[in-house]
């Protein structure tokens, strides 16, 4: 598989991660620079072009609020998680626990039973 | 150093208006926020250069501008293969006759006894096609983008009914009529043509008289045992109404061998003489050499015929061997 290819399906994969991992790091006030920080610490970097337009939508959607603030001197907007947004975080972590859990059960029915060379670490930890 | 202001200026452009202060005020902070800590980091002010390297990092103006709008078009991902396939037609139906018009232009005596030269008449056709198809592929679009805008997209798309999809299709499968009629018909001009024109000297139509040079002998029995192996192979599909190897490339040597018998009767003059109650030698002599002039003229249309009669068989056999190596199961089929 060339590296186009991949790099296309882990975006792809990413995308929807992603909004999960900014609902749950918006659990405490942050405001865009700093959560760009804090997610990339974490291992999940994201450029300011996707990040700034994300946290608008959901905030559209209601699930985020945010206000204009002074710190160290500057205006800065801050976000945070809203009420709903914590409703929605909750039933969309259960909805990836029970994905993670139907694709490892997927991928280790379908997994050779006797060798096990060449599967991923991952995936033999899930079963 | 201005970068930054004139960075925001073009990315502001972009945006829409109700957001536009809104959306800069962040950008500018983060941008700043960015630097700060790429000066701390390096332990210096930053030069233009740097500035610019961060910039280009984050993208052209109008990219960075468009993460913040809605995600529009003008063809949704729903209709656009219908729409791709309404092109395809529309584009067809414009170029197949224009094809052809420039083909009977080509061969056509009107257009070289007119004094004009066929690069000419090319020309203002060529223009004629460019219109008529920027035109309809204009229209064309232009519906789309309506219905992609109105209510009849959703009524296109959802409104259907499995019962109303098209039937199965096989592609390879003969119906039994098309057999039937072929078998009917190619009898018929087996008997019509072995009654009535065996004979080269006795053609009568009418009070005219004509004779065919002995050309016409070879012309005859060519045509008899064409057709009578036409229906042989009609019969065939009738019992096992399919198309096989063997049988697509049997009727391709039929189509060959018709094609180049009627391309060389074309040529042959096969016109020997004509003859009515007032005619006189030297008309009948002047008939007999435009009758043969004008069969000649029709050559390269016969050839035009051949090459599509040809191109289709040679196109039935490629599919049927493509489903041959796909397929090696079904070897009775193929």
């Amino acid at each position: 598989m060339d590296s186009e290819t991949l790099e296309n399906l882990r975006l792809e994969l990413r995308r929807g991660c992603l909004v999960l991992a900014v609902l749950g790091a918006l659990r405490e006030e942050q405001y865009g620079y700093t959560l760009r920080k804090d997610l990339a610490e974490h291992g999940l970097e994201i450029d300011e072009g996707t990040l700034y337009p994300l946290l608008r939508r959901l905030e559209s959607q209601g699930l985020l609020a945010s206000e204009w603030r002074e710190h160290e001197k500057r205006n800065k907007r801050f976000y945070r998680l809203s009420p709903e947004g914590e409703t929605i975080l909750h039933q969309l972590l259960d909805e990836w626990g029970n994905l993670d859990a139907s694709i490892r059960a997927v991928i280790g029915h379908h997994e050779p039973k006797e060798q096990d060379h060449g599967s991923h670490p991952a995936l033999s930890a899930g079963r | 150093m201005d970068l930054i202001p004139r960075y925001l200026q073009a990315v502001r452009f972009w945006l829409p208006k109700k957001q536009q202060d809104d959306i800069i005020a962040e950008l500018s902070e983060d941008i700043r926020a960015q630097l700060t800590e790429r000066e701390a980091a390096l332990g210096r002010p930053l030069t233009e250069a740097d500035v610019e390297a961060l910039l280009r990092q984050r993208g052209s103006p109008i990219m960075v501008a468009n993460r913040y709008l809605p995600q529009q078009s003008l063809i949704g991902p729903p209709l656009f293969p219908i729409y791709r396939f309404v092109l395809k037609v529309v584009t067809l139906c414009i170029l197949i006759p224009a094809g052809l018009g420039w083909l009977v232009a080509l061969l056509s005596p009107a257009v070289h006894a007119g004094g004009h030269h066929w690069a000419s008449y090319f020309g203002v056709a060529w223009d004629e096609l460019w219109t008529a198809w920027f035109v309809s592929m204009g229209v064309v679009t232009l519906v789309f983008a309506i219905l992609e805008r109105t209510h009849a997209k959703a009524q296109l798309l959802e409104d259907w009914n499995p019962r109303k999809l098209p039937p199965l299709r096989h592609p390879h499968s003969i119906p039994r009529s098309s057999s039937v009629i072929e078998i009917a018909v190619n009898l018929c001009v087996v008997a019509w043509w072995a009654a009535n024109m065996a004979s080269p000297q006795n053609l009568h139509i009418g009070s005219l008289r004509l004779s065919l040079s002995p050309a016409w002998t070879w012309f005859f029995w060519a045509v008899l045992v064409l057709t009578v192996a036409s229906a042989c192979i009609a019969a065939v599909n009738l019992i096992r109404p399919w198309w096989t190897t063997a049988r697509v490339a049997a009727r391709l040597c039929l189509d060959v061998a018709g094609s180049a018998f009627f391309c060389w009767l074309l040529k042959a003059n096969v016109i020997a003489a004509i003859d009515w109650p007032s005619a006189t030698p030297d008309k009948a002599a002047f008939i007999v050499s435009q009758v043969n002039l004008w069969l000649a003229r029709m050559f390269p249309f016969a050839i035009l015929v051949s090459v599509i009669i040809l191109a289709t068989n040679l196109y039935r056999l490629a599919r049927l061997r493509k489903l041959a190596r796909m397929h090696p199961m079904r070897p009775a089929e193929v």
